[in-house]
């Protein structure tokens, strides 16, 4: 492995070794060369092929379902069902960062009386090879009684609306339930001073309304699941996924199994953004190795990963905001409606929490409503629901600016949350760089430039996401060459066994590349959360750096054996050097990291450092994004010209991780600006279930994103780490929605905004 | 002295306050200590060894990692939130 320090290191950590560098990443080589074993990769003797039939209908009651003829087709060895599963109870399970009642986990994993989407699995073969087992479920035979699916939030609430769950009540925060069944799965609200007074107070007001789309995390590698059920009872899962102990602590109840009964091996993953937490295939695979005693993998194409896999949100909200005229805001009201798709659970709640999160508002409103919608289940999508929310928010904030005749990044530096302020939700800001990012931004190139040409504008937008904590598991043993692997329980998706070793290293004294990261399976580390959250790097950087000093304890103490002193007496230093009392004749004692590991197997045996942390205090993250476009006056289209995003990140571990986390956010977040999008007929039919017609930006529809790294050192960790990975893919749509607006004078209600909805928009502007 | 802020849904369990003050050292004697006084608020907030469903309590801003035995400073603020997700 080979350092490049091809950037110098920031203030902030010019005080560090190794935090601050930019090593390669220990897992390059593999992944370049394509070695790293992907969950499709998997094959084992004996192993059989599985498929998922799926329902054509969005809404439809399932009448019968009759698998006889395709269990009589040569080469499949089982065929299950939902009625195949125990029964499952309303319990609530972990399921990662959250809870999530275990049998409607199961119902989305397969249907039970209802098919809520088209897509949603019905039945699952498994065959002795691929070929077979597509066959087979075409020998399916399902009797539906189609219903009237409920395709838009809006809709889903009136009362009369068809429901998804007759047993459904819309849930209060106080515990209370409605009296009558609805669509409306939940409600909350945060208040915070008076309403009425601040928009009394206030010079202008502004309300509008928004609309979002559903859209789909996008990632490159389509789900797997493999399962094989031993003899013994045990069961081995291979998957691709985010959180390995919650696939373990999700199937164990589903098949009634003890977690101690499953192991789950995560295998590298292609990408994830929340989306691969839940599991989909992996209870499929297991019941279908528990009937046929073989292992079976299951695997998704394009087509299914969009159909029938959680997606974010789609959205109605309505923001009214007031402010002085010297750009004070006195007042916000926000109403915030998601799809939860087929089942409750969308993030309307940290949705709720983070749309007036940049802001100190005096007076505040926030209502929010989970809604199931006959559309995929929702799952995580990069700061759940934040993007939605602040789009609503931010939007408004730039045309309140825009009627004052004040600069946006003025008016957002007026009302910036400092240390001490308080949020709606009763959170109280410790040390943040919410300024700090807006006086980045006002000083950088971009926003210092002019822009020029026709239907060409510029807009701005601010991010708030919380970054979570939680539980991280590490163990690292120092080889007798001191090289030290490092064992943990986190997926990496986005560099994390870098970010971690580094912190090892940082804490021991040593280079990186004397790391050895390793991501391995539940039964072989201590419990660790989800990949996600913007978590890994802080809390897993607390475990590693614990598991540190677990180490530099362990090797003061045997040096001290070997010195035959008191091990109070010896210290290990950040240099790496432990250093002992003088000896007999008055000589220095000391011993490098090196010297002393090439001791250890004559000195009583390899030593085994090792932490299980649950952290908090992960410190918000904040940013500015800055975005030139020019619109397209006859076709619509937008084209990003220049792009900027600045961020807080607490410390940067490793830059250009970061400065990758900022620029894959921010081409997700123009993703959801300008194209992407699930376009349902009215049938409840996904029109758009291919990469071709699901329209993810590519490198030729971004320009280089300029990074501007932010560093206001979390003091909740021994490094200033905050979370990077969220907040970048929050701001691109209000900038760009301000950009638009900027380069054409039409504020658009919608995302995304395509050409159609432009075009649309335009015309009716000129009408 | 801990203060627990109550958000606007769960006044309903609280007479209308907003704003509640509590002895205790972690999250469970604080609720313990609030529940002769707010019996319903005390259930909402307790669902058998865990924290109320769908809930998460905030102590000083930060969410609850360790459930009903996290520690709580004095003069400490607990928030009264939704669950969060992270992507």
């Amino acid at each position: 492995m080979v350092t490049a320090q091809s950037k110098p290191q920031s203030a902030e950590t010019e005080k560090y070794n190794v935090i601050g560098t930019r090593p390669i990443r220990h897992d390059g080589v593999d992944k370049v060369t394509g070695a790293a074993q992907y969950g499709a990769d998997l094959n084992l003797p004996g192993m059989l092929a599985g498929r998922v039939l799926r329902s054509p209908h969005a809404h439809a009651r399932i009448v019968s379902i009759d698998t006889s003829k395709a269990e009589a087709l040569d080469g499949v060895l089982a065929v299950i069902t939902n009625a195949d599963f125990p029964r499952a109870s309303d319990e609530v399970i972990d399921t990662g960062e959250g809870t999530a009642q275990l049998n409607w986990v199961l119902d989305n994993v397969i249907a039970s009386d209802k098919v809520l989407y088209k897509g949603h699995a019905v039945a699952a073969v498994a065959a002795t090879d691929h070929h077979i087992a597509e066959d087979a479920i075409e020998l399916i035979e399902v009797e539906y009684e189609v219903l009237t699916p409920v395709l838009d939030v809006r809709d889903a609430m009136v009362d009369g609306s068809p429901l998804l769950h007759e047993s459904l009540h819309t849930g209060e925060m106080d515990g209370s339930k409605s009296d009558n069944p609805s669509n409306t799965a939940s409600h909350l609200q945060f208040t915070k001073g008076d309403l009425d007074t601040g928009f009394a107070d206030a010079d202008v007001v502004i309300e509008r309304e928004f609309e979002t789309s559903m859209a789909h995390q996008g990632y490159i590698e389509p789900h797997n699941g493999s399962a094989y059920y031993r003899a013994d009872g045990t069961l081995d899962i291979w998957t691709s996924t985010q959180g390995a102990f919650v696939v373990r602590d999700s199937v164990a109840p589903l098949l009634q199994l003890s977690p101690s009964q499953v192991k789950v091996t995560p295998m590298e993953i292609g990408g994830g953004f929340g989306g691969k937490i839940p599991v989909y295939l992996e209870p499929l695979a297991a019941l279908l190795s528990q009937k046929t005693g073989r292992p079976v993998k299951l695997t998704m194409n394009r087509e299914e990963v969009l159909l029938a896999t959680g997606p974010t949100s789609g959205t109605y909200m309505r923001v009214r905001m007031g402010a002085k005229r010297d750009g004070t805001i006195t007042a916000a009201d926000v109403h915030l409606a998601f799809e939860a798709g087929a089942y409750p659970g969308s993030p309307v709640g940290a949705g709720a929490m983070c749309a007036l999160a940049p802001y100190d508002i005096p007076n505040q409103r926030i209502d929010g409503y989970d809604v199931v919608v006959n559309k995929p289940k929702t799952a995580a999508y990069r700061a759940p629901g934040a993007p939605q929310s602040e789009f609503a928010t931010e939007s408004v904030l730039n045309e309140l600016a825009e009627e004052l005749g004040l600069d946006p990044l003025e008016m957002r530096l007026k009302n910036a949350c400092e240390e001490g302020a308080q949020r709606a939700d009763g959170f109280t800001y410790g040390v943040i760089g919410n300024v700090e990012c807006l006086q980045a931004a006002q000083e950088s190139p971009h926003w210092q430039s002019e822009l020029e040409g026709p239907n060409r504008g510029r807009g701005i937008a601010q991010g708030f996401w919380f970054n979570i904590g939680f539980e991280s598991s590490a163990y690292a043993q120092v080889n007798g060459d001191g090289t030290v692997p490092l064992v943990l329980g986190s997926t990496d998706i986005g560099g994390t066994r870098a970010s971690l070793a580094m912190q090892l290293a940082e804490t021991l004294g040593i280079s990186a590349e004397d790391v050895r990261p390793h991501v391995v399976d539940t039964n072989s580390v201590g419990y660790t959360q989800v990949t996600g959250g913007s978590r890994t790097t802080f809390a897993g950087g607390w475990a590693a750096y614990e598991t540190a000093m677990d180490i530099r304890r362990q090797m003061e103490e045997r040096a001290a054996q070997i010195w035959e002193c008191d091990a109070a007496d010896v210290s290990y230093g950040d240099d790496a050097i432990i250093r002992g009392p003088q000896d007999e004749d008055g000589n220095d004692q000391q011993f490098t990291f090196k010297e002393l590991a090439g001791q250890l197997v004559t000195s009583g045996g390899h030593i085994v450092g090792r932490a299980d942390v649950n952290k908090t205090s992960s410190g918000p993250a904040f940013a500015t994004h800055i975005v030139d476009v020019e619109v397209d006056p006859d076709t619509g289209k937008v084209d990003i010209l220049r792009y900027t995003a600045v961020q807080d990140a607490g410390t940067a571990i490793h830059p250009a991780y970061v400065e990758g986390q900022m620029q894959g956010g921010v081409a997700q977040g123009v993703g959801m600006a300008l194209n992407e999008e699930y376009y349902y007929d009215e049938s409840g039919d996904l029109k758009n279930a291919s990469l071709l017609d699901y329209r993810m930006p590519t490198a030729l529809d971004l320009p280089m994103i300029e990074t501007n790294i932010v560093e206001v050192p979390n003091p909740g960790h021994p490094y200033g780490v905050r979370g990077v990975g969220e907040v970048p893919i929050i701001p691109p749509a209000p900038a760009v929605r301000a950009a638009i607006a900027n380069a054409i004078g039409v504020h658009m209600s919608e995302l995304p905004m395509s050409p159609r909805a432009i075009l649309d928009a335009t015309v009716l502007d000129d009408e | 002295m801990v203060t627990v802020l109550i958000p606007q849904p769960l006044r309903t369990l609280t007479n209308g306050e907003s704003v509640l003050t509590a002895e205790g050292h972690n999250i469970r004697a604080v609720i313990r200590d609030l529940a002769p006084r707010y019996p319903e608020l005390a259930e909402r907030l307790v669902d058998g060894s865990r924290i109320g469903r769908g809930i998460s309590l905030a102590v000083n801003g930060d969410v609850v990692s360790t459930g009903l035995i996290t520690k709580v400073p004095e003069d400490a603020e607990i928030a009264i939130v939704p669950q969060i997700s992270g992507g």
